[in-house]
């Protein structure tokens, strides 16, 4: 087994998963501990909400895992500026606002020329090493996490390991990770993760062959575009002054995503024959989630297509439902036309480099650099690092070596610790069941009626997003 | 497995046989009873001409029935509501003293007085009772009466008050009513029902009003219930999520009235600001609006939009303001207004995220206890609707006209200081959208004898039928009418 080492904890992703999940679980919480110290001490002085986090806390040094706890950053940190920002074109206050999120000095970038949240992001691109993710926007606002290249380069890694081989276990690839096409069921372009990602993938695994990426859609996913509902709805809560200030511009780009979604038949069309072409019967990755996947199998029935590629394909459909209803046939419709390859899924975030799949016995095993927390969903204390419990999550990705990789989600998870039970399938460590919700899915169904709210804005370009990306609204 | 039952009423009738389980997926707040569906030939009133009898009923034996009704509802005295208080403790926003405090006060909504001056103001008792002449002119006259409509009512559930308001203005319009009940409380209007049961089982208004919960959306009940056969009038409350449901089976013959969700604001003038005694009197008079029954009402303050100006020396008068507004809502009774466990988690998640913008809000608490955000420039968090559970955004404005700008259609009511505010700035508040202005610190003490959103609910619940008499001839224009001297 390689040596790994506390002062390096982004090698250790790319140990296969017989290694990585072979370390006894002492070893990792020293290691981990240890890695921890040496993140905090690296980051608190260059990260400016690191230091203020830290300071606020009386927080001077790590010694121990639990001292993280109270330096997790709750996602919405990454939407906390002012939408008036937008509104008023203020990217450079935005791109201050961002600085207090990374490592890297973005003092010297001038985002005053910038009329667009795409126009921003292809400024930070160009200029910056940080590589902005953004959410899919549809719950009201974006967030951007900063992440950096070095982590980018991570997120390949973790595309890899996914693969690797266990004992007992199908593989979830049938061929070697740079044989098999990666299928994306979204927009080729844009500013979230796996947008991101993509052009990684494909110089690292496929030596730069764009053929080896192929999109349902060729164009951009605006960021822009993404924050419409949010901005909407914001303005119309802040009256007929609100109204005014969204930007022309804005609602340019608007228009030119819905032209471009009156083009959807022909992208489906070229996206088919791509596959037609090359790939029919042959083994793929494809990265998607149910409702996308069920789109695509749609358009494949509506083309006379079904039985595309080969049962050993990898089919992520992690995510659920997305808040889709799906009828009831959906399954069959998406083996019918995939060709029966199994859909595997997978526990994730954004600010995670990579999801952990679900093992043979159907839990999500937490690899030794991605140090998981469990609080308690109402005092947000730290719950016993022991045993077996249920609360809400949190997590540190020791990766993270250009922004602060400690989150809290939003999520209920039930967290095994791996100290008093082990999973049948024989990794060491903690891992978690499959049953996954967020806290603020509604209590009481849907039927709760109150006097008291008001609505939401609602805007046809919204309604394609939750089409074509799945997001939740 | 939850032990609440809820109960299906159909004009009288007491229907508990059924174990369909209904709720949100927390086990404490889950509750069993029949399925609707099972029922659903009982539930139309057929024939629809067995109104009558309420039209026969004088005006002041309704009242009778009422202020009976009232009496009834004595909270110690009445099982009905002591379980539906159980259950709501666990469905509701509402702390249970708060809870308590309301079904011990329900009885009150059955006020002789005030429903008098209800009927009268919003109606005109003459029109309830009988044909009113409305016009005379030459040989013809009109005549007038409200009458009664085949309603069914889509409840909301957030303040059990208005299950009770809902069974007095249906009697007080002599309307037939089927009241849908909200999953956040599906016992309260049953309670009521029950009682009616128990106190007058035969009576005309106890035979009119009919209770159950249903999923909202089960297409087997709605596509039955909702068709001009079985109702005339439908009052919606709650907006998209029940509206949503309906609007699919709309077509003439079902009149809509949505009770849309509202939010309601505060403009607080500069004089607020002379002195420390002034603004402790107006923050506490802030509180009230704020937190009584917990932010859990459309009335309730939520975006506090203060004339301090926003250089440094206004933002520091906004900032202590906001202490004193949080101070003020800690003191407030727990009788009207309590901390609860937790916020609501969407709300709790944005609280967390403002930490990392402190230039830019000053948060104050934003736990169970409640908050304040007090905003460092001159616009609101983006996320002022979700505001519950006591948290408030103050917003510092050099001139009010930032403030009135900011009101919308969904801007319910307005607690204004001073009271000159309302002659200089009514008119434009009520053009941008606000439906109810009223003095600080007394938004949630709302009278039943007024509008609500905008709309007057009671005229629109009734029928207005509309009698001519007309004792000239219209037959007078054929030539062989004409008078034989004419012809000569």
């Amino acid at each position: 087994m390689a040596t790994i080492s506390a002062d390096r904890p982004e090698d250790w992703i790319e140990l296969p998963q017989a290694e990585i999940y072979a370390i006894p679980l002492a070893d990792q919480q020293r290691l981990q501990r240890e890695a921890l110290r040496g993140r905090f001490a690296q980051l608190v002085d260059r990260i400016p909400m690191l230091r203020q986090l830290a300071q606020e806390q009386h927080i001077i040094e790590i010694t121990e895992i639990a001292d993280i706890a109270p330096l997790l950053v709750p996602h919405s940190a990454l939407k906390s500026y002012p939408m008036s920002f937008l509104e008023n074109g203020r990217f450079d206050r935005l791109t201050q606002w961002l600085d207090g999120f990374t490592a890297y000095d973005l003092s010297g970038v001038d985002a005053r020329g910038c009329d667009s949240i795409d126009d921003w992001l292809d400024l930070l691109d160009a200029r910056t090493d940080v590589r902005v993710m953004h959410s899919t926007g549809t719950s009201g606002k974006l967030s951007f996490l900063p992440r950096g290249i070095p982590e980018m380069h991570k997120m390949v890694s973790g595309q890899r390991r996914q693969f690797d081989p266990w004992p007992g276990e199908r593989p979830l690839l049938g061929v070697p990770i740079e044989a098999a096409p990666v299928i994306y069921t979204q927009y080729r372009h844009g500013g979230m993760a796996q947008h991101r990602l993509l052009p990684f993938l494909r110089d690292a695994l496929f030596g730069g062959d764009e053929d080896m990426i192929i999109a349902t859609n060729p164009t951009r996913f605006s960021a822009d575009v993404a924050s419409i509902s949010g901005r909407l709805r914001v303005a119309e809560s802040r009256g007929e002054a609100g109204m005014l200030k969204i930007a022309p511009r804005l609602m340019e780009r608007r228009e030119a995503f819905l032209r471009d979604q009156a083009r959807s038949g022909e992208h489906w069309d070229a996206f088919f024959d791509r596959i037609t072409g090359r790939w029919t019967g042959r083994t793929v990755s494809i990265m998607g989630h149910v409702p996308a996947l069920h789109v695509l199998a749609l358009e494949a029935g509506k083309r006379g297509l079904s039985g595309l590629f080969a049962a050993d394909s990898f089919v992520a459909a992690g995510g659920g439902m997305k808040g889709h209803d799906l009828p009831e046939s959906w399954r069959a419709t998406v083996d019918h036309a995939l060709g029966g390859a199994a859909l595997v899924e997978g526990y994730g975030m954004t600010e995670i480099v990579a999801a952990s799949r679900a093992c043979g016995s159907g839990h999500y095993h937490i690899p030794a650099w991605h140090v998981p927390f469990l609080l308690d969903p109402a005092s947000g204390e730290s719950l016993p690092r022991t045993g077996t419990a249920t609360g809400r999550y949190g997590a540190i990705d020791l990766n993270a070596s250009t922004y602060w990789a400690g989150f809290l989600t939003g999520d209920e998870v039930t967290l095994h610790w791996g100290d008093t039970e082990s999973c049948a399938c024989g990794r060491i460590g903690p891992y978690l069941d499959k049953t996954i919700r967020r806290y603020t899915e509604k209590e009481g169904g849907d039927d709760k009626i109150t006097c008291a709210g008001a609505p939401g804005a609602h805007d046809r370009a919204l309604e394609f997003i939750v089409e074509n990306t799945g997001a939740s609204a | 497995m939850t032990g609440y039952r809820v109960p299906l009423i159909i004009r009288g009738e007491i229907i508990e046989s059924g174990e369909t389980e209904f709720g949100g997926r927390d086990p404490a707040t889950r509750f069993r009873g029949p399925d609707v569906f099972d029922h659903l030939g009982k539930l139309p009133l057929s024939p629809p001409s067995a109104i009558a009898d309420l039209h026969a009923l004088p005006f002041e034996e309704i009242l009778d029935y009422l202020v009976e009704l009232g009496a009834w509802l004595d909270f110690g005295k009445n099982a009905h509501l002591q379980e539906a208080l159980a259950l709501t403790c666990k469905t509701s926003g509402l702390g249970e003293p708060i809870l308590r405090s309301v079904y011990k006060n329900l009885g009150k909504v059955f006020d002789r007085a005030e429903m008098r001056q209800m009927a009268d103001i919003l109606i005109g008792i003459p029109f309830l009772e009988g044909w009113v002449r409305t016009r005379s002119e030459g040989a013809s006259t009109s005549y007038v009466r409200a009458f009664g409509a085949r309603a069914l009512h889509v409840i909301a559930g957030n303040v059990p008050t208005i299950s009770a308001i809902t069974v007095m203005r249906n009697a007080i319009v002599r309307s037939d009513m089927i009241v849908k009940t909200p999953s956040n409380d599906p016992l309260t209007a049953a309670a009521i029902a029950r009682t009616m049961i128990d106190m007058a089982p035969d009576h005309p208004i106890t035979r009119h009003i009919s209770v159950g919960y249903w999923k909202g959306g089960d297409e087997r009940i709605e596509s039955r219930l909702y068709q001009p056969a079985a109702v005339e009038k439908i009052v919606a409350w709650g907006g998209l999520a029940s509206v949503r449901h309906i609007s699919k089976y709309l077509q003439p013959g079902i009149d809509l009235i949505t009770l849309d969700p509202k939010l309601s604001a505060t403009i607080i003038g500069r004089e607020a600001f002379a002195d420390e005694a002034t603004m402790r009197t107006c923050a506490r008079r802030a509180a009230l609006d704020v937190a009584v029954n917990n932010q859990q009402a459309c009335l309730n303050a939520r975006v506090i939009h203060v004339e301090t100006g926003t250089d440094a020396a206004g933002l520091a008068r906004a900032n202590r303001f906001g202490e004193l507004l949080y101070e003020a809502i800690q003191l407030l009774p727990v009788t009207l207004s309590n901390p609860v466990a937790a916020l609501d988690p969407a709300l709790a998640e944005e609280m967390e995220g403002l930490r990392f913008a402190s230039a830019l809000y000053r948060r104050i608490g934003g736990d169970g206890r409640g908050g304040v955000i007090v905003s460092q420039m001159d616009e609101p968090v983006e996320f002022s609707r979700l505001l519950s559970g006591r948290v408030a955004n103050l917003v510092p404005v050099d001139s009010l006209d930032a403030a009135i700008g900011a009101v919308t259609a969904w801007t319910q009511t307005i607690g204004l200081y001073p009271d000159r505010l309302m002659h200089e700035i009514r008119d434009r508040l009520a053009i941008q959208g606000a439906q109810r202005l009223v003095t600080l610190g007394c938004a949630t003490r709302r009278t039943i004898a007024g509008p609500q959103d905008g709309i007057e609910v009671l005229r629109r619940m009734c029928k207005w039928i509309l009698n001519e008499v007309h004792s000239d001839d219209p037959t007078a224009i054929w030539p062989d009418r004409q008078q034989p001297a004419a012809a000569a």
